[in-house]
């Protein structure tokens, strides 16, 4: 089971804004912005809650589960 | 009191426990036979040694005080920055310490290997302070604290394995380090795969 995301798409939606920006307004580094869009690190819940919060979105619009079997299968 | 200001007051304890402790234990084995005559060199080197450890702790209490605090800064590049500093010092106070063991320890030379780490970590140390002050109370975001302690878990690790394979090359005399080195191999080693480790997790996980 892992956690997938769709921050790349909300921030595209949400003037596409640039990884740096967000992890500014978020204050997290780039990087962290960057291993939680790639899937490399899952968030705590209050970061989850920041990003959610930031995009205007719930946190389910922007985390979501990724069974096992679905991800073997992409 | 919570967890964090006990743990934090224990460690306190601890340090200034070990501080006396070696200087006391210092202070007594100074006085053996063996002890040879300090060179103009040695007296230097350990004079600004002291003038810098004092510096570095002057600057930390009375610095994050200031006016000046509000313009400290903890970014990933100065996070980078530091932790690649962490493995210059690490790599070149290893090379030294393995190749030339007699010089190091005579002349103190290592603990001007690690003066600009550890001016860095006054800085950050500064940095925590001044944010303490202000009610703020992290400095690195939480995937910094996880790839610190990823790099702390596989720091204790391979610097075990490695201390090991140093102890059996020694033991069966392939290659024999002196007593005084040991410490310096395996700070020196810690300061190397620590903050190479923590580099590693931060850039590629």
């Amino acid at each position: 089971m892992r956690l997938g995301n769709n921050i790349r798409r909300c921030r595209f939606n949400h003037n596409e804004t640039s990884q740096e920006e967000l992890a500014k307004a978020i204050g997290v580094t780039r990087q962290t912005i960057f291993s939680i869009e790639k899937g490399k690190f899952a968030p705590s819940t209050l970061l989850a809650l920041k990003l959610a919060r930031f995009f205007g979105k719930s946190v389910e619009e922007i985390f979501y589960i990724i069974e096992d079997d679905e991800y073997e299968g992409r | 009191m919570n967890e964090f200001k006990k743990w934090q007051t224990i460690l306190k304890i601890v340090l200034i426990i070990a501080i006396v402790g070696g200087i006391v234990i210092g202070s007594a084995i100074k006085g053996t036979p063996e002890e040879k005559e300090e060179t103009i060199y040695e007296k230097i080197f350990k004079i600004s040694a002291f003038f810098m450890v004092m510096l570095a702790l002057i600057l930390y209490w009375v610095l994050p005080n200031t006016k000046i605090a509000k313009h400290f800064k903890m970014n990933e590049s100065l996070f980078i920055a530091s932790h690649i500093l962490g493995m210059v010092c690490g790599i070149i106070g290893l090379a030294t310490a393995i190749l030339w063991q007699q010089l190091v320890v005579k002349t103190h030379l290592f603990e001007f290997m690690v003066v600009l780490f550890g001016f860095i970590f006054v800085y950050w140390a500064m940095i925590l302070k001044a944010r303490k002050s202000a009610n703020i109370s992290d400095i690195l975001d939480e995937k910094q604290i996880d790839n610190i302690r990823r790099a702390a878990t596989s720091t204790l690790f391979v610097v075990t394995c490695i201390m090991l394979l140093m102890y059996f090359i020694s033991y069966y005399e392939v290659f024999i380090l002196e007593g005084k080195i040991w410490f310096l191999c395996y700070f020196f080693m810690t300061l190397l795969i620590y903050s190479g480790s923590t580099l590693y997790y931060f850039k590629k996980e």
